[in-house]
């Protein structure tokens, strides 16, 4: 089956954003089904070489999704995670892939409008940008 | 005591206090009946969007407990129920309840909320009582998205059916599970118990009482706990804070605090949390919408709780909250606009009115009119406020021997409070029927483990859940197409997966196909992934080689417009579970020995009491003190209460502590080392007859707070300068006071060092200046203030002080007091903020509340035992909400003054509450181990220290070798370690690497499957 949505991994904390997609289905909320779910403990455990992984493997974006800050089920998970991601985000600026494809987001498990509204405005986000996933490099670059 | 002990306990009313309660006495060995008198547990508490000081999200926080409650093998959940009578002796109780009917089989329903859609009522037409009214439901609802038990109700009151008997019942036939019953009836029955704690908690107090300000006729004025929901996502208006009257957002929103307490007209006593509350939603609605201008027109502002001060500084600094001390005598709602006019004093005294768009009541805490009928029923006598009547010295014992009370029952109190409490009741009942422990209890048993040979046999489960799932996705092409992907031997389409006769049938399958992995495809793991596992280990399966799909809540639910498209989604997540799945490894848990002894460092008030509750339930205890007398000086560590006979308390205390056979008191006695973890701790005692090396599964902290000794004010300059332990000593001791004009300064040296309020000065100086009047009623009395902190039910004797002729002034926190010395006369003068202009005051004394400071102990107590102090050197606790003794590292545990400031009452509750908490794990006997835990590979591990760095919970330590190495018992799993590890060196259980990059690579290229 084609469709021209982009393909998105959201790496979600148990405690929070995975609890608010559960909540955005109990809510009958919809978000486009191109938007695939991996569950971990913390997004602590995010490790940078997933979301490199996963833009190897063909995601045209990544979502992270771990607790508000300060509400960490871990004390400081989503804190670490953070960090990774904006390291992240700039070795994709290196290697011609645009930033704007990862991004880090803190949410509360009540929050399942607001999941099912990050799962789209991903989607447009990634939509609006060029349709591969590696853009040229500017010139002397890289 | 040889007479029968019931092991069971009623524990009635399932808010966060009585839930606390049950989950405590549950882990300890008792069987917990949790009676609830609504449709569902939760309480107040699952209302809340966030909560002070941390705002944290409340449902974040509640969901896991509901759910560990749900499933927790020694609790049964009777909703819909209330008590009838009580009947017999302590530790051998008769309760007697009357249980209304849902209507719905709890075990049928699934809340797939199908009857819900059909009733006959299209739109929900009812208030809703989870959204307080802003929301409608339906007369068969389900009372929230993470109720428990998650089911649906029937309310007879607005259903057709039972109004006029005719009704099509389009829910009969809608529900695929038959849970609906309408035959259901009343039902009355006993159970046998050995104890009961109370827990019904308070009622928002009634805006409509208070008709100056027009709730109930203005529609633009709402009471907090209804902005509350419109602050929720999940609330009516999924978080949009929007006007009732016309659907807009407000721009200028007014909070009036004190709505029914301290108002003689309504209730005298002051409701505790209202202050706090109304800040953090007024810093929410701001959150929500940057344009909302909030001000808040407060009394005093009550800020004395651990961090409440610097959300207030927050609030006013970073958010632009604007504060007004200006009390609100009438709201006028302007016909045309409904907008809101209030008129209130500026701080230059000039009166003013203001147009607000939307205005919050803070309204109060009332006793709850079940509590109060539970009080007759069970003859417990209440206070004259209504609340359960308690004593100074027992602040969880009713009237009533062997019924306890917790929670707000008691008193206005915030959820840390409450929790506290209810931990204290549970360890009171924990000590009360120690000799039962564990009698109405069951452990498991389990077949012993299949070791799972080379080569993955994946079954894979694909539920339709009714129509939940199979009425959007193709379930039987998602089986089908399971059973192509590699190591899949067994796939099927089951109706209900989390039925019984299906559970039945998986452990069949899974010894016929002689299965080693199972994938079940249906619901969020959160709620049931525990039951499978549980199945799949009766089936002799370790129960980590299970991974869930959820095709349902993240599916299709989620994805009903595009059937089509979301089962190809659902085709990719079981392909992406098999995927983990394949590369599951079993996961061992390992029993550790507890050494069943405790060991509380510090021997005042709380570090006795701790020592006693512990004891009582049936543990040695090591009760460690540094001076050479346990509780050595009755005035300096407590705020003595008035009227109490604290040094009565004191000498029984001290009695029975030292005849306690399971006690071990160790006076001039310090710790050299503490090592170990929870369970096993191993510590160095240094006292006088030398080194003592002791072994113990628990660690109090138990150590007090002391008065701060100022520098300022001619303190120590001049003897006619006291602090108000010194006055108080005075008081009691002598010689007598002879002073007739006596000046009372608040807050000293309260600043930016130490900026926090010390919670219990203000009732301290209250009590003093009164008992100075007593003597001598024609002494003039000052206090000089900035808040008074005279919640709950202090603000009686703040009013009684007030009616006797203490006169109390306020300054401004910029303009503090001078004290000096004139000739021989001491001249105070103060910026009184009500008059605005200059007091001066010629005292014969000067009584200086300085509050109070950690013990300096601490710092070295902090670094032994590798727990953390804030910034003024109190303990830090593990969260300040639902786990307000425990400290991050597990098997240490935090009360006294050094935790936090707190009076007499307080810091009993707080020392049950952590004794209690440490005797949880001491009743188990061993602790399990491992499961999904990280460890280190050492031959890849380079020793950078990374990992030991990042643990937030101390559990890496350097081995012998040189490397690092995990302590099983101390990980947490949160895979942090993991993923910071340079070398790759970590891997956390359940979620390794290879397990995680599989997933991946078969979301995006199914066809490049990867070799098994």
């Amino acid at each position: 089956m084609t469709n021209s949505e982009p393909k998105i991994v959201a790496f979600c904390c148990h405690y929070c954003a995975f609890a608010a997609a559960d909540l955005a289905g109990v809510l009958r909320l919809k978000y486009p089904p191109n938007v695939h779910i991996i569950r971990l403990p913390c997004t602590g455990k995010l490790d940078t070489l997933y979301i490199l992984k996963a833009f190897e493997a063909g995601a045209d974006g990544v979502i992270v999704a771990g607790c508000l800050e300060g509400g960490c089920h871990f004390i400081s998970g989503n804190l670490r995670a953070k960090k990774r991601v904006l390291a992240v985000k700039g070795l994709l600026a290196r290697i011609g892939i645009a930033p704007e494809r990862l991004e880090f987001f803190n949410l509360s498990s009540a929050q399942g409008d607001r999941f099912a509204q990050i799962a789209r405005e991903m989607t447009e986000r990634i939509k609006s940008l060029s349709s591969s996933v590696l853009t040229p490099l500017p010139e002397g670059k890289g | 005591m040889s007479e029968l002990k019931h092991g069971a306990v009623a524990v009635v009313g399932g808010g966060i206090g009585g839930i606390q309660a049950t989950l405590d006495l549950a882990d300890s060995g008792f069987y917990v009946y949790l009676i609830e008198e609504g449709p569902a547990i939760g309480g107040r508490m699952a209302q809340l969007d966030k909560t002070f000081p941390t705002n944290d999200c409340a449902m974040c926080m509640l969901s896991p407990k509901l759910v560990e409650v749900g499933r927790h093998p020694n609790v049964q959940i009777i909703t819909l129920a209330s008590v009838e009578a009580l009947e017999g002796q302590p530790g051998n109780f008769r309760i007697t309840l009357r249980q209304r009917p849902r209507y719905v089989d709890i075990t049928r329903c699934i809340a797939c909320g199908r009857c819900i859609a059909s009733c006959v009522y299209q739109d929900a037409k009812f208030p809703s009582e989870f959204d307080v009214g802003l929301g409608k439901r339906k007369p068969i609802y389900i009372p929230f998205p993470q109720a428990v038990p998650l089911a649906a109700v029937v309310d007879p009151q607005t259903c057709i059916f039972f109004k006029s008997g005719r009704c099509p019942q389009n829910c009969l036939q809608a529900c695929e599970r038959g849970a609906l019953d309408f035959t259901q009836t009343e039902r009355l029955f006993s159970l046998d118990v050995g104890a009961v704690i109370l827990a019904p908690g308070f009622e928002p107090y009634d805006a409509r009482l208070v008709g100056e300000y027009g709730f109930g006729r203005y529609a633009n004025v709402l009471t907090a706990p209804q902005f509350e929901r419109l602050l929720s996502a999940s609330g009516p208006t999924m978080g949009k804070v929007l006007r009732p009257s016309d659907g807009k957002a407000p721009k200028k929103v007014a909070f009036i605090h004190c709505v029914g307490s301290r108002d003689l007209r309504h209730q005298s006593y002051c409701s505790a949390v209202c202050c706090m509350y109304a800040t953090k939603e007024a810093i929410v609605a701001k959150e929500h919408d940057h344009a909302i201008e909030p001000t808040i027109f407060y009394i005093d502002l009550r800020a004395y709780g651990k961090g409440f001060e610097s959300l207030v500084k927050r609030a006013r600094e970073e958010h632009g909250v604007r504060y007004v001390r200006s009390m609100i005598s009438q709201i006028i709602e302007i016909p045309e606009t409904k907008n809101l006019l209030i008129r209130y004093r500026d701080d230059s005294g000039s009166v003013r009115e203001e147009e607000f768009d939307l205005v919050v009541l803070a309204v109060g805490m009332r006793p709850s009119t079940k509590g109060q009928e539970l009080a007759r029923k069970l003859s417990i006598e209440l206070n004259q406020h209504s609340f359960a009547q308690t004593s100074v010295f027992s602040p969880v014992m009713s009237t009533r021997e062997g019924v306890f009370v917790t929670g707000a029952f008691t008193g206005p109190k915030d959820i840390p409070e409450t929790v506290i409490q209810a931990s204290a009741a549970a360890a009171a009942v924990a000590a009360l029927l120690a000799p039962a422990r564990g009698t109405r209890t069951q452990a498991k048993q389990y077949p012993e483990e299949l070791v799972p040979d080379g080569s993955p046999r994946i079954g894979v489960f694909v539920c339709h859940c009714g129509s939940n799932i199979a009425g959007v996705v193709d379930v039987k092409a998602v089986a089908e197409y399971a059973k192509t992907l590699p190591g899949v031997v067994h796939a099927e389409n089951v109706l209900y997966t989390c039925s019984q006769d299906n559970l039945k049938h998986m452990k069949d399958v899974i010894r016929e196909k002689k299965l080693n992995r199972v994938v079940v495809a249906s619901c969020t793991p959160r709620n049931l992934a525990a039951l499978f596992q549980d199945t799949i280990r009766e089936a002799g399966l370790n129960k980590f080689l299970f991974e869930m799909v959820n095709i349902r809540e993240q599916c299709s639910w989620v994805h009903s417009d595009q059937p089509e498209r979301a089962t190809e989604k659902a085709k990719s997540l079981v392909r992406m579970g098999v995927a983990k799945a394949r590369e599951l490894k079993p996961l061992s848990v390992q029993s550790v020995r507890v050494a069943p002894a405790a060991l509380v460092l510090g021997g005042g008030l709380s570090g006795m009491v701790a020592a006693l509750t512990l004891a009582d339930s049936g543990f040695e205890t090591h009760l460690v003190e540094k001076s050479s007398e346990l509780w050595r000086d009755l005035q300096e560590l407590v705020c003595i209460p008035e009227g109490e006979d604290v040094q009565g308390l004191r000498a029984k205390l001290l009695r029975t502590v030292r005849t306690h056979p399971q006690i071990r008191v160790h006076t001039n006695t310090t710790v050299k080392e503490i090592s170990g973890f929870v369970g096993n701790f191993s510590s160095v005692l240094r006292g006088p007859q030398g080194e003592e090396r002791i072994q113990h599964g628990v660690v109090i902290v138990a150590t007090e707070a002391y008065e701060h000794k100022p520098n300022e004010y001619l303190y120590g300059a001049d003897a006619r300068v006291l602090t108000q332990r010194e006055l108080g000593r005075a008081l009691t001791e002598g010689p007598r006071v002879r002073a007739k004009t006596i000046v009372m300064i608040q807050c000293v040296e309260r600043n930016e060092k130490r900026p926090y309020c010390s919670r219990i000065c203000c009732a301290e100086a209250i009590k003093n200046a009164l008992a100075l009047l007593q003597q001598d009623p024609n002494r003039q009395i000052y206090v000089l203030y900035r808040e008074m902190i005279s919640y709950s039910f202090l603000e009686d004797l703040y009013r009684r002080a007030r009616d006797s002729g203490v006169i109390f002034i306020h300054h401004d926190e910029q303009s503090l007091p001078v004290v000096r010395k004139e000739n021989e006369q001491i001249v105070v003068t103060v910026r009184d903020t009500r008059l605005r202009q200059e007091v001066l005051i010629k005292p014969d004394l000067v009584v200086l509340s300085t509050g109070v400071v950690p013990d300096p102990y601490n710092e070295e107590l902090s670094r032994l035992l590798k727990v953390p102090l804030d910034a003024q050197g109190f303990f830090v606790e593990a969260h300040i909400k639902l786990r307000p003794v425990d400290c991050t590292s597990h098997g240490i545990f935090l009360c006294g003054g050094s935790h936090a400031p707190g009076t007499i009452p307080e810091l009993i509750a707080k020392a049950q509450a952590a004794a209690g908490r440490a005797a949880i794990i001491l009743s188990k006997g061993q602790l399990e181990a491992g499961g999904i835990v990280a460890s280190v590979d050492q031959e890849k591990c380079t020793a950078c220290l990374t990992c030991l760095r990042e643990c937030p919970f101390g559990a890496v330590f350097i081995n012998e070798q040189g490397l690092a190495e995990i302590e099983a018992v101390k990980c947490q799993g949160c895979g942090i370690c993991a993923a910071d590890c340079p070398a790759k060196a970590i891997q956390l259980g359940q979620f390794e690497d290879i397990q995680e990059l599989r997933m991946l690579e078969e979301l995006f290229h199914p066809e490049r499957m990867s070799a098994v």
